[in-house]
């Protein structure tokens, strides 16, 4: 069968490693029959989140910033499987995944709702998309690995993504093989 | 102190902010408020910034809980004055942070605050802790101390911060204990929120809460 699959890439336009990246990731999709499409988020227009709870209160569902960044829900939610390729900026998405990130608050309702005994935002749809969170470290730091994971993890508890997949990658001779693994997990699913 | 939140003065990040400023001016502190929102996309004015910082001793980080993470244009600021930060500026600087959360449970902003010790690392000064207030929603922008009915526990934990910062340059763990607990009533915080988005949309003229324009 074949899935939309969206990556949302992050990368400055001489950032020459997240491009190679995404290469592999959209090369391991193709090459499994799906379809691909990358959302350079460097080149539109997203302004950052107003905070001022319009997706909620005044176009529910629907940023009020007239701009690229009002697409990105649609962009997300219409694709089987998502993939947010970031590098990692003291433990959690760089200034331009994170900028996304904010624009995606529409995709939750204000309600809350408890699961295992926390708070959680309710969910507005029935279902989200898969999600492979890529996140890219500088040099060896497992301090800021393992908080990167535990911010996908908490992530998903408020997006629901059918299935979560995170790969931490170094620019190292190892990174295609640490990605490898992840990509299959979702890739596996669609 | 930074204040990460867009909403600017209105918001609870300024009231918790400017709150301790105010605290720290009446123990004499000379004191700076900056709105990470006003710098967003401007690098000359993130350089001198982060020159600027180099005259500060203790720099404060408030901002609201942003998709269980710092709001994106913090999260630029301070990877910005991480680069900009010359060797010869100051060390023993000491960083701390107040997260407020939508959500009534303080461990939701447990992430945001390993990150900001993360920024004060590679911004090469000591981490104080930060300040997880659940249920932030309740303080809704207002001045901090027209809250001693609503949450004395909130005032008390900021009035602790200020004595231990101006006293011995540290954070009490007794005020980290006074936010263990959401600052109001979870059942409270929860019945008016479920509630007050209804009352702001219908305001509006918004009926439909619930709707799905991506579907």
């Amino acid at each position: 069968m074949c899935a939309l699959v969206r990556v949302f890439q992050s990368a400055k336009p001489d950032d020459s490693f997240l491009r190679e990246v995404e290469k592999k990731i959209v090369d391991q999709f193709e090459s499994l029959g799906h379809e691909v499409e990358v959302i350079d988020l460097s080149k539109l227009s997203i302004a950052p989140c107003k905070g001022c709870f319009g997706c909620w209160v005044l176009s529910p569902g629907r940023c009020v910033i007239d701009d690229d960044g009002a697409k990105l829900t649609g962009w997300y939610l219409h694709a089987d499987a998502v993939v947010l390729l970031s590098r990692i900026c003291f433990g959690g998405y760089c200034f331009t995944m994170k900028r996304c990130m904010d624009r995606l608050i529409p995709m939750v309702l204000p309600f809350f709702r408890n699961f295992q005994g926390e708070t959680h935002h309710k969910m507005r749809y029935e279902s989200y998309p898969m999600l492979l969170s890529v996140g890219v470290l500088e040099a060896d730091d497992s301090e800021q690995a393992e908080l990167f994971q535990h911010l996908v993890f908490r992530n998903a508890l408020n997006f629901c993504p059918k299935k979560t997949a995170i790969a931490i990658l170094q620019e190292n001779a190892e990174w295609q093989q640490q990605l490898s693994g992840p990509l299959e997990s979702i890739g596996g699913e669609l | 102190m930074i204040v990460g939140s867009p909403r600017m003065k209105r918001a609870t990040s300024f009231s918790i902010a400017s709150y301790i400023l105010e605290g720290l001016e009446k123990k004499e502190w000379k004191t700076e408020l900056v709105f990470a929102h006003k710098l967003y996309d401007r690098p000359d004015e993130l350089k001198v910034l982060a020159s600027r910082m180099a005259d500060y001793e203790v720099i404060g980080l408030s901002f609201p809980l942003y998709v269980d993470g710092i709001p994106a244009p913090l999260v630029e600021l301070l990877d910005s004055v991480c680069k900009y930060k010359k060797k010869t500026d100051s060390a023993n600087q000491l960083v701390f942070s107040c997260i407020n959360s939508g959500f009534p449970e303080p461990y939701h902003s447990d992430v945001a605050v390993k990150m900001t010790a993360v920024f004060a690392k590679k911004f090469g000064a000591d981490f104080l802790g930060g300040l997880r207030i659940g249920g932030g929603g309740a303080v809704h922008g207002m001045p901090i101390e027209s809250l001693k009915h609503r949450s004395k526990r909130l005032i008390q934990a900021l009035d602790e911060t200020i004595n231990g910062l101006d006293e011995n340059r540290c954070i009490p763990q007794s005020a980290f204990e006074l936010l263990s607990e959401p600052i109001l009533s979870k059942k409270l915080y929860l019945l008016a929120a479920k509630y007050g988005w209804g009352f702001r949309a219908r305001k509006n003229g918004v009926k439909d809460l619930y709707a799905r324009p991506d579907e």
